[in-house]
């Protein structure tokens, strides 16, 4: 179980995040919702230790002291240019051959075998994001951090990669954090959804999936619970109750 | 119909702009007679003489060792000196105005005071050139540093990379156009600096021989010796940097 505790955030002596209490369990999707700017990427860098100047604790399992083997997948692909794509995929692990066999398996299963020695340059940016999809499971994370990874792609390419991405969750047994203001990707990918509300981010809601992970953004069952919850909550989205 | 164009090589080009180089100063000494400009023929002849004679050689090879020295030690010192400034703005604003003054301060005049504080020595000859190359290469890995891309060294502190495949495979190939600016820049302003640290203060050496051959208005010699040099470091130039420098930038280009 990974526990977070933030009491507070600042930016520019304003508080962004406060008293934010999330628990993460092994084999689980978490799905953030919240508007822009409610400090999800923030939330993430923090988790990550990317940004670690708050107040607070993050406490993996029962040891405060313990290190998590954590992965981020990124708003953008963020390879390295000047290596490969199998490069790229490994350089986030120990070189050693059953690590390479195991980022060629992964680049398989997303489609890449053919352009494991191209430059990200000659791949497009959904062929990038596989790319990256690839390297953040292949440390096999406990905790896989994903800031609206699909984000900005055509809506067939975003969907075979959330299937990509649920092909490979379910080999990892890691806990995710899935971030995205998109409702309908949040109900089909995850297993609960936290809102969060506006500045300063706080979770206002958090709600069950019944049906998990039922398909396609546009199945009945994930429009359906949207539906309802929307008529429930109206400005949900908006960052309040 | 469309004439089929003729493609040429690169390096043939430039061969053929070298040859063409050569035709018109052999013409321009042939027609004009000129005293102070002896033909290419004479100039290699001469280059010939001082190579056979074991002459050329030996200046050549302690001038180049001159070289070899100074510009590795100003290329490291300048480098780690370099990250430093870019990475930590308290050490950019403690060296800055030195740095600057440095670059600015003409080479002639810092040849000089370091012959005349620490003496005719070899090591001072070399430590002139390295004050003079270390403040440019300074500047540049500088500037280097402060444009490298955050978010790809981020993905490296996220994968917990170690110290050193952080260094070696994200930071420094973000460095890789600004080291071979440094190198370029390096190999050109070097071998002039020290040729004019040689022709000062020391008794052997390409410099020192131009010093001599200046006394007697021998220009076929100073340009045999002048010829000597650019061939090396274009040698240099064509099979150490330029195949480093295709091997390192292979990524911008296209595979196809």
């Amino acid at each position: 179980m990974i526990q977070i505790n933030i009491q507070s955030k600042k930016y520019q002596q304003k508080n962004i995040i406060e008293d934010m209490v999330l628990s993460l369990a092994k084999n689980e999707i978490t799905a953030i919702v919240g508007p822009s700017g409610a400090g999800k990427t923030t939330l993430l860098n923090m988790i990550s230790g990317l940004d670690q100047h708050f107040d607070g604790e993050i406490t993996f399992g029962q040891n405060s002291e313990t290190s998590l083997n954590i992965a981020y997948m990124f708003q953008e692909p963020r390879l390295l240019p000047w290596l490969s794509i199998i490069d790229n995929v490994t350089l986030v692990n120990e070189l050693t051959s059953e690590n390479s066999q195991r980022a060629e398996k992964l680049l398989t299963m997303v489609g890449l075998q053919h352009y494991l020695n191209e430059y990200p340059k000659a791949l497009s940016g959904g062929m990038q994001r596989r790319a990256a999809l690839a390297r953040t499971f292949l440390p096999q994370p406990q905790l896989v951090l994903m800031d609206e990874p699909f984000i900005s792609l055509d809506l067939p390419s975003a969907e075979v990669l959330r299937q990509e991405f649920l092909t490979m969750w379910k080999e990892s047994n890691s806990a995710v954090m899935y971030i995205t203001h998109d409702l309908a990707e949040a109900i089909s990918v995850a297993d609960r959804i936290l809102f969060l509300s506006t500045s300063p981010a706080q979770v206002i809601l958090e709600v069950e999936i019944p049906n998990k992970r039922p398909g396609s953004l546009n199945s009945d069952c994930v429009q359906d619970f949207q539906r309802s919850l929307l008529s429930q909550y109206p400005s949900l989205l908006n960052g309040h109750c | 119909m469309q004439a089929k164009r003729v493609q040429l090589p690169d390096n043939a080009i430039r061969a053929l702009v070298f040859l063409g180089f050569i035709l018109i100063w052999q013409v321009v000494v042939q027609v004009m007679q000129l005293e102070m400009l002896p033909s290419p023929y004479a100039v290699s002849v001469q280059l010939v003489e001082n190579f056979v004679s074991g002459e050329l050689i030996y200046h050549l090879s302690i001038t180049m060792k001159r070289v070899a020295i100074s510009f590795t030690i100003a290329m490291v010192l300048g480098f780690i000196i370099g990250c430093l400034m870019g990475s930590f703005r308290w050490i950019d604003l403690l060296l800055d105005v030195l740095v600057t003054l440095a670059l600015n301060i003409p080479a002639l005049v810092v040849i000089i005071l370091c012959y005349i504080w620490l003496g005719l020595h070899d090591w001072v000859a070399i430590l002139a050139v390295i004050l003079n190359k270390m403040p440019l290469v300074i500047v540049i890995i500088r500037e280097g540093v402060k444009s490298i891309d955050h978010k790809l060294l981020e993905v490296a502190q996220v994968f917990k990379l170690s110290r050193w495949k952080t260094f070696w495979k994200v930071f420094i190939p973000q460095l890789y156009p600004y080291i071979l600016s440094c190198i370029r820049n390096g190999l050109s302003l070097i071998w002039k600096i020290v040729l004019v640290v040689e022709l000062i203060g020391c008794s052997d050496g390409v410099g020192f021989k131009l010093g001599i051959f200046f006394q007697f208005f021998d220009i076929a010699n100073i340009l045999a010796y002048t010829f000597a040099f650019a061939i090396v470091v274009l040698l240099i130039e064509a099979f150490i940097v330029q195949p480093w420098e295709r091997k390192v930038t292979e990524w911008r280009y296209d595979s196809n």
